[in-house]
């Protein structure tokens, strides 16, 4: 006697779904989009940390010249201390020019290190295909606009931190 | 297919799907930080500028009044 046959529904298998899901995003991922912007992002904190603090000292040094304080919070330089509603006059006006004659170097140097890590971060953003030299490029050129903000900044008396990670 | 080996699937799944979102996130810190420093010396001048700039008796007193 032939038996027919059996028609057991098929179980679901999730794990398959899963494993497919992960062979997928493997496959979408560029692991050499994903060190460069690795790499990246680590000189991008260090960068950040020194950027602040030397906005954060140019804000000060700014209102010390019109004879208060400064506090730089939230991208933005407020005058504090007893003397923050007090009129200014043109001697600390023209204190005030003398200081930014001074700390233009710096500010250059920071405006070029912003421009870098904006040309990284467009590079990232926009890489389909990432050409590994010209992002290793970006990454380096980054690297030097710090280093030249850190000089900038040594020249005004303000030590920034080094950037972790990269040799000096 | 044993226990044993379901369970190591799904440990390598879970550290697989864990290292494909933290190497998809990582351009975002770059790319972020980049939007922020947008005019940020811009922006402090102006608010010195803002400081120095001479004011009226009438004006500095309406100032006054106003952080009061």
């Amino acid at each position: 006697m032939i038996r027919p046959p059996i028609h057991r529904r098929k179980r679901p298998r999730p794990w398959l779904a899963v494993a497919l899901c992960l062979a997928a995003l493997s496959a979408c991922a560029s692991p050499l989009r994903n060190h460069v912007a690795t790499i990246s992002n680590a000189v991008v904190v260090g960068a950040d940390a020194g950027r602040e603090a030397t906005l954060a000292a140019y804000c000060d040094a700014s209102m010390v010249a019109l004879g208060r304080m400064g506090e730089y919070r939230n991208g933005r330089c407020a005058p504090v201390g007893p003397h923050a509603a007090d009129d200014v006059s043109d001697e600390q006006r023209a204190e005030l020019a003398r200081v930014r004659a001074i700390w233009r170097p710096a500010l250059v140097a920071h405006e070029t290190l912003a421009r870098s890590q904006r040309a990284l971060a467009d590079m990232l953003a926009a890489s389909d295909a990432l050409d590994a030299d010209a992002a290793l490029v970006a990454v380096g050129q980054l690297v030097s606009a710090y280093r030249e903000l850190a000089a900038g900044a040594r020249a005004l008396g303000l030590q920034l931190p080094a950037l972790t990670g990269v040799t000096q | 297919m044993n226990w044993e080996s379901g369970i190591l699937l799904v440990l390598r799944l879970g550290v697989g799907i864990f290292e494909a979102i933290r190497e998809g996130m990582a351009p975002a810190v770059v790319i972020k930080r980049a939007r922020l420093i947008l005019d940020d010396v811009e922006k402090i001048d102006a608010d010195v500028d803002e400081v120095a700039r001479p004011r009226t008796a009438e004006a500095r007193r309406r100032e006054e009044i106003e952080i009061e």
